[in-house]
């Protein structure tokens, strides 16, 4: 394999590289097999080619494969709206530029461009997306790509010197002509070298780039430039009913769930399932069919809430907010210990991916929330929910102290839906038939034999069926068509419980069932979505007080089989490649979410000059930006038509470089040794000793005289330095003009021989 | 005695190439320079957009990326820093060569560094244009910056690139290029730049060695005919009273030691008493005279080179029959007494080569023909190479123009050559050349 089909495989290889990371990223599979395809059958045509590039298709039907591309992305760039779409139709577009450029390799230039565009395309790849397999890929395609620009160095210069000398026949040479450039030995041995090195050291300051660079600074200054569309689930808070289709079963990672004890040990086994609350609904809405939180987006529910008490709050990253029963309060502000359940679990939970209504999740009622970054937040204090009401960034992680039920104490408000018709008798019924009084002293009792009813008496199925027009789809499900999913076993039990008067409530959220040895977390995926209730069980019949309670009233074996990870080998793979992504995405890509001010406050002391000073300056400037593109006419002139008045620059220069250059090169130099273009002689070794023994001796030689002249003038006063100086000044015109160095021998005879003008001077000048 | 049958063609002569022994300037100074091209440009654009990108998002990936981009731009000026910091050429050997020919031109590589080996150094010489691959743009023609390039220049570009140089190597790199005309080629200096490793920025070493070849001129192909001869000796035959080893009797002489017993005169030495030996007449061999009449004319530049290439192609056909020949170029007072030899030749064509004709304004016509190379004997003939139309003028005084002995018709002009009496009867008997 020579030289140039190195560099045409590694070409290839970041070609493939590239177009994989970005066909990842964006999930365009067809576009991955387009440009493998591409690829491959370029490779495979170069390798039997002579120059290792494959045949150039012709021009014209290159320009025609570009227009249509440039079409392609025309259109779909006219259809997009956002960011996001704008960098994945230029990741296309660049995509199918490098499968077209592919078969327009002519020259090194092209080979050039097209290395050029993978880094484009790697970098679309990047805005595009950070998951663990774009990471590989980019990690696999960083060496590569280092290693093909070096080797296109070489690869250049041999080809031009192939051009060369063939522009320079020489037929008829006696003389040894050489085909190809000089190398030294080993070349492939240093350029490995070269290359390991080079990327060891720049993976090393990239790292500690990545490491010290603070983050927050000029964080969302110019809009969502640059910004990775985070991974959204299909996670929704309403409990929609009647749709019909299949319920996905997609196995994408929603989050990682740390549970341990206040203590900090950890929690959790592979046989244990744990219930993370997302969305609570306990009002049912027939006509949309639908579960609703009537105190979802309303800051308190007058029945449960004080006069003070707030559920939009603004928590602060790193600081640990108690969150009262009663509402919500700051650490700072005084509390009430006696109020505040015991937190019995901590739970350190990693979303992965967001949902569109911003879901928190956690184990029951939070007690206190401690974010890594500063989050607008809605916590509803009538059932214990939470949500974030602004985007965020990469990978949120929180946590969150909870006890093991939702220790409300005081009733809530009883419910108001089902109180008659088909479900409040068919409860009714069946509560009857297994000889249930319902009374606040009971209602566990009754809640758990709605449950099993359900468990027993229906089936679970991921199909779902619409309901017949006019029908209800709780009723349909109880009555007709007896099977269904999650969310109409919870809706069924939620409403028979409400009927009979029970406070109950449809929860959505996750059952957390994969935990991964590896990383000793949960681990939570897309397909664990899940709906159960909560019913308030009464513990004083006198006062009603008590807490609520988690049901699940689906069938504990379909549950188990819907969201019990497999066993076995791949399983077993597949818990190590989830633990390099979690690994992957803290540690890469949620690296440092807590924001600069923490970053810089451990750097330059929380309250150093340096930091306050730059946080106006960056504040200003942020300001400043947003006036300016909310009003573009603040803009200054200048800046409005700087593109305009660049472009007027260049081509000026272009037009007038040539005279520009001239003029320039009329002047004469500053420097006045260089302006005759004559290089002083510099003395160096031996010489230099004797002309600065002369000098300390009070004779210096004169710059225009030469030394086996000047050793003329010493005859008369200082014979013996006359001589050596003589012989000295041979030494050095033998070194000077001889073509040669002079050999170890001559240079000691004649350090010898300055050794002793030294002396001879020295003596001349005591005698003096 | 004269020339016969001169035939001039212009096929491409392929002289041996004349290597000069180059002049070694040492402690020159070099310059080290860095160039920030296009490629580093849109290399910092790139990442400045990629920093804005990461400081906008607070994206991860792209702030390592952006460290990335940082990085590599240290390595690279690290790396080819330390690289060129170590690196030592010389132009070690330069060829001589014909117009058309190539010349090569050595260069000694040494890498005294110990650790770093330097990779995709190219080597050409200043003052020549930039070599760039035949497929070049427009928009990059529109941005390289044109080199001060001589108006005519004497080669093509020289360039050699050495792909790699170990630590502590030390290798030869050459390049070879395609000498355009006759004339000094002045190597002032030459330029090492490399681009390793990512071509972010291009880093040049300039070393001002000296360094110079002669061009000599294409020589026209001359055969010179020596059947249409006339004298009693051949072609260029003719006799001498000097001693050599020739079959003419010259003398009797004293025998020494040494000498060959068949040449011992018995008779003679019977009647002498002492051992003589016969000395016989050496062949003297015969000298013609190439005299080139430039610039005889004003625009006659084109007609001028021509002659000068019929003239070398002469004084190499003289120098192939054995002939002494000898070069006057009245216009620039160049004279060149007869003789043979490579070493002559050697000579004769470099002053050839050297010859500067000044401006091109015809004051060539005012030359008279040099007396020396008027011949004055029976064995001296010349031959008078006429750039353009035959002057008839341009003869030694006491002869005049024979003939016409060729014409040599090319798209740079006419060459006439002629053959001139000598002054004696016999070189005018002879001096019949056939084109």
């Amino acid at each position: 394999m020579n030289l140039a089909t190195r560099f045409n495989f590694l070409l290839h290889m970041c070609v493939l590289l590239a177009a994989m990371s970005f066909c990842t990223a964006d999930a365009k599979p067809l576009l991955a097999l387009l440009a493998v395809a591409a690829t491959f059958g370029c490779y495979l045509l170069s390798r039997g080619s002579k120059s290792a590039r494959p045949p150039a298709l012709p021009r014209a039907a290159i320009n025609l494969l570009v227009f249509a591309a440039i079409v392609n992305a025309a259109l779909r760039a006219m259809g997009n709206s956002g960011n996001e779409e704008f960098v994945s139709t230029l990741g296309q577009f660049l995509v199918f530029i490098v499968v077209i450029k592919l078969v327009d390799r002519r020259a090194p230039r092209d080979d050039a461009q097209l290395l050029t565009l993978t880094i484009f395309i790697a970098v679309a790849a990047v805005l595009t997306a950070g998951s663990l397999p774009v990471g590989l890929l980019l990690i696999a395609y960083v060496p590569m790509v280092v290693a093909t620009a070096m080797m296109w160095q070489i690869h250049t210069g041999q080809t031009l010197l192939a051009e060369a000398n063939a522009r320079n026949p020489d037929e008829g040479s006696s003389l040894p002509m050489p085909s190809v450039a000089a190398v030294g030995r080993r070349p492939r041995r240093a350029f490995l070298g070269v290359c390991l090195t080079s990327v060891l050291a720049s993976s090393a300051i990239a790292t500690a780039v990545f490491v010290l660079v603070p983050r927050g600074i000029g964080n969302d200054l110019f809009g969502r430039f640059g910004m990775t569309p985070q991974p959204q689930i299909g996670f929704r808070e309403a409990v929609k009913l009647g749709e019909s289709g299949f319920l996905s079963e997609n196995p994408t990672p929603v989050m990682d769930v740390l549970v341990t004890t206040p203590g900090g040990e950890t929690l959790g086994s592979s046989g244990e399932t744990l219930y993370l609350r997302g969305a609570a609904r306990d009002e049912y809405n027939p006509q949309l069919r639908v579960w609703e939180d009537p105190s979802a987006g309303r800051s308190g529910d007058g029945e449960t809430l004080a006069p003070n008490e707030k559920s939009e709050l603004k928590l602060q990253e790193g600081y640990e907010y108690f969150l009262a029963i009663r509402g919500t309060m700051p650490r700072s502000a005084s509390r009430d210990s006696s109020s505040i359940p015991q937190a019995q679990r901590v739970q350190k939970i990693t979303m992965r991916a967001d949902s569109a209504s911003g879901t928190m999740f956690c184990l029951w009622r939070p007690l206190s929330v401690t974010p890594d970054r500063t989050l607008e937040t809605h916590i509803s204090p009538r059932n214990g929910t939470m949500r974030h009401t602004a985007p965020l960034g990469p990978l949120l992680t929180y946590t969150v102290k909870s006890a093991l039920a939702d220790e409300i104490g005081w009733p809530p408000r009883p419910p108001r839906d089902f109180q008659s018709g088909r479900i409040h008798d068919f409860a009714g019924q069946v509560l009857a038939q297994r000889g249930i009084k319902v009374e606040p002293a009971t209602s566990r009792q009754t809640v758990t034999a709605i449950r099993d009813y359900l468990r027993t008496s229906y089936a679970y199925t991921l199909e779902m069926v619409a309901p017949p027009e006019g029908q209800d789809p709780i009723e349909f499900f109880l009555f007709d068509r007896k099977k269904g999913h999650c969310e109409y076993f919870a809706s069924a039990m939620a409403a028979m419980c409400q009927s009979q008067g029970i406070p109950c409530r449809v929860i959505t959220g996750y059952v957390a069932t994969e935990f991964n040895t590896l990383t000793g977390q949960y681990l939570v995926r897309e397909s664990n979505a899940h709906a159960w209730v909560e019913a308030f069980v009464t513990s004083d019949p006198e006062t009603g007080n008590g807490r609520w309670e988690t049901y699940d009233a689906s069938p504990p074996g379909d549950i188990e089989r819907i969201h019990r990870p497999a066993g076995g080998l791949l399983a077993s793979l597949r818990s190590w490649y989830d633990a390099l992504e979690f690994g992957w995405s803290t540690s890469v890509i949620g690296y440092d979410n807590a924001g600069s001010q923490r970053s810089r406050a451990t750097r330059f002391g929380p309250n150093s000059a340096m930091v306050t000073r730059f946080d106006a300056l960056a504040d200003r400037f942020a300001t400043w930006l947003k006036t300016v593109r909310s009003d573009p006419k603040l803009i200054p002139w200048w800046v409005r038509y700087s593109p305009v008045l660049l472009l007027l620059l260049v081509g000026l220069w272009v037009l007038f470089r040539g005279k520009l250059a001239a003029w320039m090169g009329a002047r004469p130099r500053a420097s006045g040794r260089a302006s005759f273009g004559i290089t002083p002689f510099k003395p160096t070794g031996f010489y230099a000793r004797a002309l600065k023994a002369l000098e300390k001796a009070g004779v210096p030689k004169p710059d225009h005289t030469p030394p086996a002249l000047f050793a003329e003038t010493l005859e008369a006063p200082a014979p013996e330095a006359a001589a050596l100086l003589r012989s000295i000044a041979a030494s050095f015109y033998r070194s000077h003009f001889g073509g040669r160095d002079l050999d170890d021998a001559e240079l000691a005879a004649a350090a010898e021989q300055v050794r002793r003008l030294e002396a001879a001077l020295g003596e001349k000048n005591a005698r003096r | 005695m004269a020339v016969h049958g001169a035939h001039i063609s212009q096929g491409a002569p392929r002289p041996q190439p004349i290597t000069r022994p180059q002049p070694t300037h040492r402690n020159t100074r070099v310059r080290r320079r860095y160039h920030f091209g296009q490629g580093g440009l849109l290399y910092v654009l790139i990442t400045m957009l990629v920093a804005l990108g990461a400081f906008n998002s607070q994206n991860n990936l792209l702030y390592w990326t952006f460290g990335f981009a940082l990085a590599l731009l240290l390595v690279s000026g690290v790396v080819s820093g330390a690289m060129l910091m170590g690196v030592r050429v010389e132009r070690a050997w330069i060829s001589g060569a014909a117009e058309g020919e190539v010349v090569r031109i050595r260069y000694q590589v040494r890498n005294i560094n110990r650790l770093v080996p330097a990779f995709a150094l190219t080597i050409s010489e200043e003052g020549f244009e930039e070599i760039v691959s035949q497929r070049t743009p427009w928009y990059r023609k529109l941005f390289r910056r044109v080199p001060q390039v001589p108006a005519r220049p004497i080669l093509r570009t020289p360039y050699a690139f050495v792909a790699h140089v170990g630590a502590g190597e030390t290798v030869f790199a050459e390049s070879r290029c395609v000498a355009i005309h006759r004339g000094t080629a002045d190597l002032s200096g030459f330029v090492v730049t490399t681009s390793f490793p990512f071509g972010l920025m291009r880093k040049s070493l300039h070393v001002p060695q000296h360094a110079m070849t002669v061009i000599v001129p294409r020589a026209a192909t001359v055969q010179l005919d020596p059947s249409g001869g006339s004298s009693r000796q051949g072609s260029f035959g003719g006799s001498s009273r000097r001693a050599g080893r020739g079959d003419e009797f010259f003398a009797l002489r004293e025998y020494s030691q040494g000498d060959s017993p068949r040449d011992i005169a018995w008779r003679a030495s019977a009647k002498r008493g002492s051992i003589l030996v016969r000395q016989f007449a050496a062949p003297s061999p015969r000298r013609v005279w190439i005299v080139l009449h430039l610039r005889s004319r004003p625009g006659s530049d084109a007609a001028d080179e021509q002659a000068i290439r019929v003239g070398a192609g002469l004084a190499r056909a003289a120098e192939k029959q054995g002939v002494e020949y000898g070069l006057a170029v009245p216009l620039t007072r160049l004279l060149v007494h007869p003789r043979r030899g490579e070493g002559h030749l050697s000579r004769l064509m470099g002053d050839l080569g050297l010859l500067d004709l000044g401006a091109d304004d015809g004051r060539g016509s005012r030359s008279a023909f040099p007396p020396q190379a008027a011949g004055g004997n029976a064995n001296t003939s010349c031959i008078a190479v006429h750039a353009g139309a035959l002057d008839l003028a341009f003869a030694p005084a006491s002869a005049s123009i024979t003939n016409i002995v060729a014409a040599a018709h090319s798209e740079a002009g006419d060459t006439n050559v002629a053959s001139t009496a000598s002054g004696t009867p016999r070189a005018q008997e002879g001096a019949t050349l056939a084109a």
